[in-house]
This record gives structure tokens, C-alpha cells and sequence, in this order.
């Protein structure tokens, strides 16, 4: 590399293609095939995800579904690959080029390919990194693995270092751009952890991309070393001793307290090992599958690399693709359509005051609209609202200034109930007026402040507000009194593993026998949130016959959660497997009881029997 | 730490084989710091002006790009009152295989063609835009006043 050459081509990188409108457009026509006019109550494909159990409302209002995909990113990247295939059967260039390809036209295959066979050929292969015209497959020049012994007079450009035995080197298919390996794969890292798909050549004159093969090469050879590098290290410890490592060793036996302990680690490790087969823990074994995956996604290139590329294509599609918003989720919901042909998107369905809830590959239920944890019955706007106004416990705070002051002598805080003005200490049972604070008996007129004449529009604007933060409060309350439930419930959900096998050693059940007990506790903490949802729905609803049949449903639900949580309070481990029936005929009528409750407030609210205030007006 | 291979390279090539226009003097007791100085190129505003820059390698260079900073004040669309610089080359394009020089030459270079559509000194820029002869008599201004 000669430095002029870096000089010259250091400003004309661009990578900018702007073929990302025709993309939704695609996506569009492929949203309409599935939309096709089908009965879906008549043929109810179980392998359809739907955003509502059902079609229409026991009154037979529509309930217009969104129909998706729960998909782990690892589907994303078949899907990827399988473009990849399709567009090298009608190409035929190989794989890696038509990867690179597709990535610089952001995966757009149908433009890919008219264009390709277009005179822009040589202009589109240029801008995605490869040679201008497609090379011979039989070239001698490309053929031959890219990771080879460095020459005798070979220097790494980056580190610097000369050629030393067993120093490998590596380079792109079509260039001579050579470095060592660990440089080159520092490189490469570097540049998945900026999150880029195309990797320049590091050579700053080279235009060259590299391709899924030659990333696959360096990846396959990194983990050969890392194994053999590893290797040596056991056959160090296996080997013989020497009289440092016994001397080591024997002062670890005779002095090293923890020495013993962490015997106990690995006996419980084993034993854990061991619970898992006879158990079956998924709760665990999903863990580790997915710890698991993890870590081969970041100690493999290859793996990394196609990660980086599912997870950029899922961002710039993300009309049809999103992440799972609860933490450490990388599960992603695909968009395939409607289950109705008067919504076209997400937004639509929203603004009919319909809540699109998915569940992800991972079990995590949320909103794919306002992506909140699942809040229905509440629409998205007020579900949002209500956030904001419960936000800071501002509210809180001003409920607590309107409604409570200060004794006087004794400043212990005192709640005004009713509306007489003659206020008592329960304190120091000193007696004092409500508006001046001041002594009760100096007040002639037992029921007027003499001492103090407010004027009456504030008074009555102050009575006002209030009133609105009382309602506020009641609502509040039972909001909140639902949410600190969810959190308890949660808190037994992550013990619940213990749990269960208490259950499982108390009674001799087997793990599936056991299973409607995570069932029930699933479906409380499913309705516990509806519940909790409904009472911000019944906050911002005006007084009226429709809130009369909402609270209805509402008691309805709250009856039956308040039925199932008792249940599970009130049965000791041992007691659960013989209360099995008892467990699932509460599940099942708890979730008939949330499916009508969010049945009729769809009603009402869609059919504008009821209709939400703003919050605006606080 | 020790100085890697690479910067002791580097500093060897910058001392025997100088860039024309260009010095850089690493510090005795910090020899990833560098006194950097480039003359104005000839024909561009800043001709006959000799500009100061410091020079940082941070510990994962050449992973990562140098730390670049004009210390003399100078009046460039892409170089901001601080002195930072806006070069492709030092963020986004910066490549292990770049070195200390190709940088420096990419510096030169913008001087010699300031890039008013890329900016970093915003009102520098704006003025450039819209008054080019102007934008460049100020320039000469500010090399014969502080670049002297
Ligand atoms: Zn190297
Ligand atoms: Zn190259
Ligand atoms: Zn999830
Ligand atoms: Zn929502
Ligand atoms: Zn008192
Ligand atoms: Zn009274
Ligand atoms: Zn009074």
C-alpha cells in the first residue's frame, strides 16, 4: 500500500443506496396476499398468531386481528439466508456476492435483480465490494483457502511484526491486501461491535467487501486456534509437575480454607445437573440454551457477524419487524397482516382504540403499537396518559396538599373528611379552623371562618380539583394495589421453580402433572393486568349507564382473581397436586371472566357507548 | 506498557523518511504524543502559514484512529474553535492500515480544499457559503495573524 493511494481515495466512500422506499412497498403486496378474503372463523389455522383470541365479540363487534410472527432473531437469519439462495438460483454469482449484494440494496431482490441484469451490473457489483466483473469460479488466481502461512519477508501493515513461525495470514477473495490473523480479526470485531454489515478491506485504497465464505474461513480458523490454544494449556496442567506447581498445590490442601468450598461448588453444580434430568427445568435449561447462544454469538465471528446482519435488517424494516421490549429479549414479532380488511397498519388499529397484543418467542406479552407492557383493555393513547399522570406521584403529592395540613401546635399531618371547617387534633386534640389555621374558639359563627373570606370562585375551583384528585386517587389506588400484586406474584413466579419441585417431591407428581400450576399462576398474572388496566379505562370514563356495565365486568374479574389468589395462598405445597381440579376450573373461568370483561369493554368503547376523556383536563 | 511494534515503526519512518510540509516530534516522555506541525499548502489561503497540532495515539490505536487537534487558530469550514477536525478518515473511515502519515497528508489535504458541506465550525461554514471571497480573505487574515 503506498500512502499516495490512501490520499487519493479517502473522501469518495458512499455508501448511500436510497432504495429503501420501493422495500415497504414490497412489503405491502406480500401483507396483502395473506389478507386474502378467508373466513377465518370457519378455518382457523392453529398455526396463526392472532393479537386476539377472537374474531368478533360475543355481540359480534369485529375485533379486527393483527396476525404476526413470534420469531427468535436465529428465524430472521433462515429467512435471510433463504433470499440469499433464491436470489443465487437466478444469478448465479455465489452466495457471497449476492450476499453483499442484498445487503447494499437492503435485501430489495426484486430491484436487485432488474438492475442486475441491466447495464448497471458493473456500477452495483462496485458499490457492494466486489470486483467489477464476476470472476471465472475457476480462476487460479481466487482459488485456495485466504488464511495461509505468512511469507518469509511478510510484515503486518498494522501490528508491524515480521513473519515468525506459525504466523498466519489473511485477505479478502479478490485483493492482496494481507494481514496477520489476529489483526485481521481484531479488525473484523471491531467493525460488528460499530454494527457494520460491510466490511471494507482494511487497506484504505481497496474497495473490496468481505464476503459471508471469507468471513466463515477466518471465523473457522480462529476457533481451531482457540481450541488448540486451549489444549495446550490443559496438557500443562496434566503434564508433570513441577516442584513450584506441587508446592502450590499442597499449600492449597493444607492452608486454603476456601480450597474445601469450592468442592461444595462443583458437588452442587452436579447435583443441579442432576435435578435438571429428572425434572426437567425448562426455566433452566432455556437459560442456559440462551446463555449459550449468546456466548457463541460473541466468541464466534461467523455467528456474531449474521446476528449483526438479522438484527440491522429487523431495525430498517421495522414496520413489519420488532424487537421484544422486555430486557435481555432478543425475540422479534413479524407483521404479516390483518385479520380485517378496514385496517391497514398498526396505527389504524390503535386509533380504533384496538390494542395490538403480542406475545413473543419468550412468553413476553406487550403492545406492538406503543410497545408498553400488554395493557388492554386500555387504549393506547390513554394507556399512555395514565402513565404519565401516575409519573413522579406528582399527583400524589398534590392530592396530599389539598387534602391534609399541618396541626398547628403539634404538626402531626391531619386528613379533612366532610365538609365542616371545625377541625380536631387527633393528636393533641387542639381545635382549629380548616382555612385560617387559626384557634376554633375564636370563631363566633361555628360553621363560617370569620377571620378569613376567601373568594368563592377560587373556593369552589379548589373544590373542584379536589374532587377530580379524589376520583383520581380511587382509581389510583386499585391501579396500583393490582400493579404491587403483579410484583408479588412475580417474586413467587421466580421461586416458582423451587416451588414446584416442592410440589413435584411432596406428592410424587411428575413435571408435566405439575405444569397447570405455572399455568394458573401465568394466567393470574395475565388477569391481574387487565384488571389493573381496566380501572385507568374506568378513571377516564364519564359517569353513564356504559360505566355502570364496565364496572359490572369489571367486579366480575376482580372476583375471580381475588378466587385464584387465595388459592394459592391458601394451599401448602403439599396440598397442590390433590387441588389440581380446584386450580383449573378457577383458571378456567378466571380467563373466561377476563375474555368477556375485554369483550365488553371493546364494545363499549368501539361502539362509542362510552367515550374516553383526555387527561388533560386535571 | 511498552510501545508497540507499530508506533515505533511509525515514528522511525516520520523522522528518516519526513513528510514534505510536515513535522511530527514525539514527546520525550510520552511518545504516543506528538508535536505536529503543517505548513499551509501553497495556493490555498493558508499559504506561508505554519499551523500547530497535537497528536494523540490512544492504547488501542491503530484499532483506533489518532487523536487529532489544530493548536493554532486557523479559519476553516471543517475545523471548529477548539481546533477539532472533521475528516472522514478520523471517525467513520478511519482503517487499522491508515497510518500517522496518510493522516496527516489527508490534513494537508484539507486545507487545501475546505469542504463547506461537511462542516464542524457551523458559522465558519455558513460564511463560506455564502461569500466564498470573503469567507477565504479572512482566512489569509487569520494565517498571517496567528499561524506566523
Ligand atoms: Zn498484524
Ligand atoms: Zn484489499
Ligand atoms: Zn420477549
Ligand atoms: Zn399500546
Ligand atoms: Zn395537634
Ligand atoms: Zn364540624
Ligand atoms: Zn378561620
Amino acid at each position: 500500500m503506498s500512502d499516495d493511494d490512501v490520499y487519493d481515495s479517502y473522501d469518495d466512500y458512499d455508501d448511500d443506496d436510497g432504495y429503501d422506499d420501493d422495500f415497504d412497498d414490497e412489503y405491502d403486496d406480500e401483507m396483502m396476499d395473506d389478507d386474502q378474503e378467508e373466513d377465518y372463523e370457519v378455518i382457523e389455522n392453529t398455526s396463526e398468531h392472532y393479537s386476539y383470541p377472537k374474531s368478533q365479540t360475543e355481540k359480534g363487534t369485529k375485533t379486527h386481528r393483527m396476525i404476526y410472527d413470534p420469531l427468535a432473531i436465529e428465524d430472521v437469519e433462515k429467512q435471510l439466508q433463504d433470499k440469499i439462495d433464491t436470489l443465487n438460483s437466478v444469478l448465479m454469482i455465489g452466495k457471497d456476492a449476492c450476499a453483499l449484494l442484498l445487503l447494499n440494496y437492503s435485501w430489495n431482490e426484486t430491484r436487485l435483480q432488474d438492475l442486475y441484469t441491466s447495464q448497471e451490473q458493473e456500477k452495483i457489483r462496485l458499490s457492494a465490494g466486489l470486483p467489477a466483473e464476476p470472476p471465472r469460479p475457476t480462476d487460479p488466481m481466487f482459488a485456495g483457502p485466504l488464511v495461509r502461512d505468512a511469507d518469509d519477508d511478510f510484515m503486518c501493515f498494522i501490528c508491524c511484526s515480521d513473519a515468525e513461525p506459525n504466523m498466519k495470514t489473511f485477505h479478502c477473495r479478490y485483493c492482496n491486501h494481507l494481514y496477520c490473523t489476529d489483526c485481521y480479526a481484531r479488525y473484523v470485531r471491531d467493525q460488528l461491535k460499530m454494527k457494520k454489515t460491510m466490511i471494507r478491506c482494511p487497506d484504505g485504497s481497496c474497495k473490496m467487501n468481505l464476503g459471508l465464505s471469507e468471513i466463515q474461513e477466518l471465523s473457522e480458523y480462529l476457533e481451531e486456534k482457540e481450541k488448540k490454544e486451549e489444549e495446550i494449556e490443559m496438557t500443562k496442567h496434566t503434564g508433570a509437575l513441577t516442584s513450584d506447581e506441587i508446592a502450590k498445590r499442597f499449600q492449597q490442601d493444607e492452608y486454603d480454607p476456601d480450597y474445601q468450598e469450592y468442592d461444595d461448588i462443583e458437588s452442587i453444580v452436579q447435583q443441579r445437573e442432576e435435578e435438571d434430568k429428572v425434572f426437567h427445568f425448562d426455566e433452566r435449561i432455556n437459560e442456559r440454551i440462551k446463555k449459550e447462544k449468546i456466548d457463541r454469538r460473541q466468541s464466534t465471528l461467523i455467528f456474531h457477524y449474521w446476528y449483526v446482519i438479522a438484527s440491522q435488517y429487523c431495525n430498517t424494516n421495522s414496520k413489519i419487524f420488532k424487537f421484544c421490549p422486555f430486557p435481555d429479549c432478543d425475540s422479534i414479532i413479524k407483521l404479516k397482516g390483518f385479520d380485517s380488511d378496514e385496517v391497514a397498519n398498526v396505527k389504524e388499529l390503535a386509533d380504533k382504540l384496538f390494542v395490538p397484543t403480542v406475545k413473543c418467542h419468550e412468553n413476553h406479552s406487550f403492545c406492538y403499537n406503543c410497545m408498553e407492557e400488554d395493557h388492554a383493555p386500555i387504549p393506547c393513547k390513554m394507556c399512555k396518559g395514565w402513565l404519565e399522570k401516575c409519573k413522579g406521584e406528582s399527583e400524589t403529592a398534590k392530592w396530599i396538599t389539598v387534602n391534609t395540613k399541618v396541626c398547628p401546635k403539634c404538626e402531626s399531618s391531619i386528613e379533612k373528611n366532610g365538609g365542616c371547617n371545625h377541625m380536631t387534633c387527633g393528636s393533641c386534640r387542639y381545635e382549629f379552623c380548616w382555612i385560617c389555621l387559626g384557634d376554633w374558639k375564636k370563631h363566633r359563627d361555628n360553621y363560617n371562618c370569620d377571620v378569613y373570606k376567601p373568594d368563592e370562585a377560587a373556593e369552589e375551583r379548589k373544590a373542584q380539583t379536589r374532587k377530580a384528585l379524589q376520583k383520581y386517587m380511587f382509581y389510583f389506588e386499585r391501579f396500583d394495589n393490582q400493579m404491587t400484586s403483579i410484583k408479588k406474584d412475580k417474586a413467587l413466579v421466580e421461586s416458582l421453580e423451587t416451588r414446584i419441585k416442592k410440589v413435584q417431591m411432596d406428592s410424587g407428581a411428575s413435571w408435566i402433572e405439575s405444569m397447570f400450576y405455572r399455568e394458573a399462576i401465568e394466567t393470574l398474572l395475565a388477569c391481574r393486568r387487565t384488571l389493573m388496566w381496566s380501572y385507568a379505562v374506568l378513571f377516564t370514563c364519564p359517569e353513564c349507564i356504559g360505566k355502570r356495565v364496565l364496572e359490572g365486568v369489571q367486579k366480575a374479574l376482580f372476583m375471580e382473581v381475588e378466587k385464584l389468589s387465595k388459592l394459592f395462598e391458601s394451599t401448602d405445597t403439599k396440598s397442590v397436586i390433590s387441588k389440581k381440579g380446584e386450580f383449573q376450573d378457577c383458571k378456567i373461568s378466571l380467563k373466561r371472566a377476563q375474555l368477556t370483561l375485554t369483550d365488553v369493554f371493546i364494545d363499549q368503547l368501539v361502539n362509542k357507548k362510552v367515550v374516553l376523556e383526555g387527561f388533560t383536563n386535571l | 506498557m511498552s510501545l508497540p511494534k507499530r508506533i515505533i515503526r511509525e515514528t522511525e519512518r516520520l523522522t528518516s523518511d519526513p513528510v514534505p510540509g510536515i513535522t511530527a516530534t514525539p514527546h520525550e516522555d510520552n511518545l504516543r504524543y506528538f508535536d505536529v506541525t503543517v505548513e499551509g499548502p501553497a495556493s490555498s489561503p493558508y499559504e506561508s502559514g505554519n499551523f500547530k497540532l497535537e497528536l494523540f495515539l490512544p492504547d488501542d490505536y491503530p484499532m483506533v484512529a489518532p487523536k487529532v487537534r489544530f493548536l493554532t487558530k486557523i479559519y476553516h469550514p471543517n475545523i471548529d474553535r477548539l481546533g477539532r477536525i472533521c475528516l472522514d478518515v478520523l471517525k467513520s473511515n478511519w482503517s487499522p492500515a491508515l497510518q500517522i502519515r496518510t493522516i496527516l497528508l489527508s490534513i494537508q489535504a484539507l486545507l487545501s480544499s475546505p469542504n463547506p458541506n461537511d462542516p464542524l465550525a457551523n458559522d465558519v461554514a455558513q460564511a463560506w457559503k455564502d461569500d466564498e471571497k470573503k469567507a477565504i480573505v479572512t482566512a489569509r487574515e487569520w494565517t498571517q495573524m496567528y499561524a506566523k
